[in-house]
This record gives C-alpha cells, sequence and structure tokens, in this order.
C-alpha cells in the first residue's frame, strides 16, 4: 500500500475513517517508519490542544436579558429622550418669550426716557426762549 | 444524538417556542459558559460578553424558525460562531490588526492549567507551551480556526463541526488538516527557538 495523505492520517488520528480506511492504515503503519512518525506528531499536537481544552475558564457571571426587559428599557430611553427634548423646546420658548418681554420693557423704558429728556429740553429751551 | 437527550432537546424547544421564561433560563443556564468559552477562543475575550448577548438574543429571536433538524446544541454553536465570525468580518474592516492580535492570549492569561503533579518549572514549561500554541491558533485564518477550535477544543465529531458550520464533512476534515500543519509548524518553530 503507498503511504496515506497527510490528510488521512489527520483523520486516522481522529478515528473518522471507516473501519477498513481504518484497518487499512494500521496494517500500513506496522511496515512504514515515516507514517508512524507522522502520526506521532499528530498525537503530540492533539495532545497539547486537549490540555488546552481542558483548562479552566474564568467565566464572568453573565446577566443575561430578557427580550421584553430589553425592548421596555429601550422604550424607556425612548421615552426619556422625548421628554428631555420636549423639556428643551419648552424652555427655549418660554426664554425666548422671557427676551422678548425684556425687550418690549427696554424699548418702553428707552422710549419713555428720551420722551423725558426731550420734554426737559423743550422746557429748557421754552425757558429760554420765554427769557 | 441519544433518544432521551433527542426528546429533552424537543420538550425544551416546544416550551421555547411557547415563550417559557423557565425554559430560556435553563437554556442561559445550561449554555452561557459554553457560549463565552467559544466566543473567546474565536473572537477574543474584550467583546466576549456583549457576542453571548448577541448570540442570546438571536437565539431567542430566532426560536420559532428553529425546525429542529439538529440539535439545541449544534444550534446554539452555529449561531454563536456566526456571530462570531460576524463580529470578526466587521473588525477586519474597521482594521487588519485583529490578524495578529493578542486578544486570545490575554483572555486565556487569566485561565489556569488542569491540575497537574507537575513541578512549578515544568508547569511553567506548559504555561509556555500553551501560549505558544495560543498565538498560533489564533493567527489562523477564520475558516480553518473555526473548524479547529469546535473540533480540537470543544471536542465536536467532524459531522458535528460540519452541521455546525455548514459544510460537508470532507471540507472539515481538509481545512482540520491545513490548520494543524500551520499550528504545528509555527508552534514546533517557537519551541525550537
Amino acid at each position: 500500500m503507498r503511504c496515506p495523505s497527510h490528510e488521512q492520517l489527520s483523520a486516522y488520528v481522529d478515528k473518522e475513517l471507516t473501519l477498513s480506511q481504518m484497518q487499512k492504515i494500521d496494517i500500513h503503519l506496522q511496515d512504514c517508519l515515516t507514517c508512524r512518525i507522522e502520526v506521532s506528531r499528530l498525537e503530540r499536537l492533539i495532545s497539547n490542544f486537549k490540555v488546552l481544552a481542558r483548562e479552566s475558564i474564568s467565566i464572568p457571571n453573565i446577566h443575561l436579558v430578557p427580550t421584553s426587559t430589553r425592548s421596555q428599557r429601550w422604550a424607556a430611553v425612548v421615552a426619556l429622550v422625548l421628554l428631555l427634548a420636549g423639556g428643551a423646546i419648552v424652555l427655549g420658548y418660554s426664554n425666548e418669550n422671557t427676551i422678548a418681554t425684556n425687550n418690549e420693557e427696554f424699548e418702553y423704558y428707552y422710549n419713555n426716557h428720551n420722551n423725558y429728556v426731550r420734554n426737559q429740553n423743550t422746557d429748557f429751551i421754552s425757558l429760554v426762549s420765554w427769557e | 444524538m441519544a433518544l432521551e437527550e433527542r426528546l429533552k432537546d424537543h420538550s425544551l424547544v416546544q416550551k421555547l417556542k411557547a415563550g417559557d421564561d423557565e425554559a430560556y433560563d435553563c437554556l442561559c443556564t445550561e449554555y452561557s459558559g459554553k457560549m463565552y468559552r467559544l466566543v473567546c477562543r474565536l473572537a477574543g475575550s474584550d467583546d466576549a460578553e456583549d457576542l453571548v448577548q448577541e448570540a442570546f438574543m438571536q437565539i431567542y429571536k430566532s426560536m420559532s424558525s428553529f425546525r429542529g433538524d439538529c440539535s439545541i446544541s449544534t444550534w446554539v454553536y452555529r449561531i454563536t460562531t456566526n456571530v462570531c465570525q460576524d463580529y470578526l468580518r466587521r473588525k477586519s474592516r474597521r482594521s487588519w490588526r485583529h490578524l495578529f492580535s493578542l486578544d486570545w492570549l490575554k483572555a486565556e492569561t487569566n485561565r489556569e492549567l488542569p491540575s497537574t503533579d507537575l513541578e512549578p518549572h515544568e508547569q511553567a514549561e506548559v504555561r509556555d507551551d500553551m501560549d505558544k500554541l495560543r498565538l498560533a491558533i489564533a493567527a489562523l485564518p477564520p475558516e480553518q480556526k473555526a473548524v479547529l477550535v469546535l473540533h480540537d477544543l470543544e471536542q465536536l465529531t467532524y459531522q458535528e463541526v460540519a452541521d455546525v458550520l455548514g459544510i460537508v464533512v470532507g471540507t472539515v476534515k481538509s481545512r482540520l488538516f491545513y490548520a494543524r500543519k500551520k499550528v504545528r509548524s509555527s508552534f514546533e518553530g517557537g519551541v525550537q527557538k
């Protein structure tokens, strides 16, 4: 028998061949040193994988949130965002009003003050002209 | 799959489809640890918890479409592997550096070796070898890594790996062979240094 491919030997080590294929390779290995070396190298690698597989992993306590709670949480977030946006709009509007009111008051006082000054000046002019 | 296991799976699936919260908790308890371990091995530990959450969300959403063609564990592994592969694809679009990422190594540094009767210096040597092995596995292309992790570390059979990844057994055999070849050459090269 010709040497089986390394792919076949890899499957042989995993015992993933048919019974007849396994038997053929068993017989071949008795006479072929090269394939025996390949098989032992593969077995050494796989035993290293087994050590790696057996290592204990510190698994965190994963808190899995059920779907319903998740959707409720999203709904709460959306509601909060809408509330904040609404609040911001209302506050912005009332600020605008306050500024507008302040402007109106300023204009009122400014005009009155100008009238007062104008009146004062007029009185003065009239006094001068009277004199 | 044994008959008893199939019956247990069938009953669990029926309860899950009916929206039974206890069945969902049962599924979480049974698989969260396994999924976390698989995610760490395939995609690193940085976002492992989020990826497990994402996988559970997909399981929950797609429960109604589960036909029971395979076992629950195969199905869970399939979804988890897909989530990891999507994540790696997204990550690779952002950066190619993940190919050389030491995420997995970092994840494993907290791990403990199985209890042995080895002397401390021998344990250190084994630990060193395991680190090299992890690096070699982490550097594999994603398709080869998935096959190797599922078969050699998660101890699934060729058929189970084929079911999880949606490929034929022949492809599993060939990918596993190339993956082992690459790991062996970089691992043995590293050990010889």
